[in-house]
């Protein structure tokens, strides 16, 4: 075999090894992509969840603020992300979606019954 | 009066409220000049509980549906009715401003999760301080940039935006973006391409709301 036809077999070789590997490639996003609309369908209710924290961010802690009126104290809104602890997923949650600290809100809190 | 006066919001819509209020209360209009605030009479200042809360923002969406207005804060109440004309006299210039930014547009709101790519090994334990803090950069840096992955193209769909503010994790994202009303689909079609492209983040958005990040000036 001569030096040239050598070459163009390796060539050959390498484009096939290439479009291996793009195809498996391809193949990994689309299971990927099929994985996340799975998870689509099951985070329906992590959705309501989602929605909830962002109602109680709104309705709390935006809007037009008239001084002196307001019923709620920071510390109030707090106690109100404790107490819809029961309809989120998980504490965890609502510490990582709020960023408030529920294990650092003193004893009281922890002894409620939520 | 020995009940309250409670507030939802302040409008320079001339209509009567089409909606009705809390536990079925009356809406009434209290006027100062062109601005009014819609109110209505209850004996006590409602508690919040997730379904008042609901109800609360199905009366502030009602009213947003015909009218331009500025949502109050929940569990925001007065005693007398020319406490309401003394705020809205007192601020005309804040809501007549406020109003004029928000006209014909509503909130969304976008949360990301950015999803780190796994590492093969567990984490060394960090050899010093300095590559402890070095490793906490190179953290940061990739969660802003992922950051910047989420929010630029969705911030060029808003009319404006609130940067996102409020969470610990740098892997968690959340942002307020006051869109066109006429926008509002785009914006959602984007928030699912994102979906699709971004493999590092999954991206989720809610809305239309009526326009609580951006009553004051450069939101809140």
């Amino acid at each position: 075999m001569s030096d040239q036809r050598k070459q163009v077999q390796r060539r050959r070789e390498a484009a096939a090894r290439r479009r291996d590997r793009d195809r498996e490639a391809w193949r990994a996003r689309n299971q990927a992509s099929q994985e996340r609309q799975e998870r689509g369908v099951s985070r329906a209710l992590r959705d309501r969840d989602v929605s909830l924290l962002d109602l109680v961010d709104r309705l709390l802690d935006g809007g037009v603020v008239i001084h002196g009126d307001i019923t709620l104290a920071v510390a109030d809104v707090d106690l109100v992300y404790v107490g819809l602890r029961a309809l989120v997923a998980s504490v965890e949650t609502i510490e990582r979606d709020a960023g408030v600290s529920l294990s650092a809100s003193g004893p009281s809190l922890k002894a409620s019954a939520l | 009066m020995s009940g309250v006066l409670y507030v939802y919001a302040i409008t320079d819509s001339l209509a009567a409220p089409s909606a009705t209020g809390l536990h079925g209360a009356a809406l009434r209009r209290i006027k100062s000049g062109r601005l009014a605030a819609l109110v209505s009479e209850h004996a006590t200042t409602p508690e919040p509980d997730e379904e008042v809360l609901w109800a609360h923002e199905q009366v502030i969406e009602e009213l947003m549906s015909s009218a331009t207005i500025l949502p109050l804060r929940f569990g925001s109440s007065v005693e007398r009715a020319e406490d309401v004309i003394a705020m809205l006299a007192e601020r005309r210039e804040e809501f007549v401003d406020a109003l004029e930014r928000v006209r014909g547009a509503v909130e969304l709101s976008v949360r990301a999760e950015l999803l780190e790519a796994p590492r093969l090994d567990p984490a060394p334990p960090p050899r010093s301080g300095t590559a402890y803090l070095m490793e906490r950069a190179e953290q940061e840096r990739r969660g802003r940039s992922a950051v910047e992955l989420v929010h630029r193209p969705l911030a060029a769909l808003a009319r404006s935006s609130v940067p996102p503010v409020g969470t610990r994790d740098p892997h968690q994202f959340k942002a307020a973006y006051l869109v066109d009303a006429e926008r509002v689909e785009d914006f959602g079609s984007r928030v699912g391409e994102l979906n699709a492209d971004l493999d590092s983040a999954r991206v989720s958005c809610t809305g239309p709301w009526p326009p609580y990040s951006f009553v004051a000036e450069r939101g809140r």
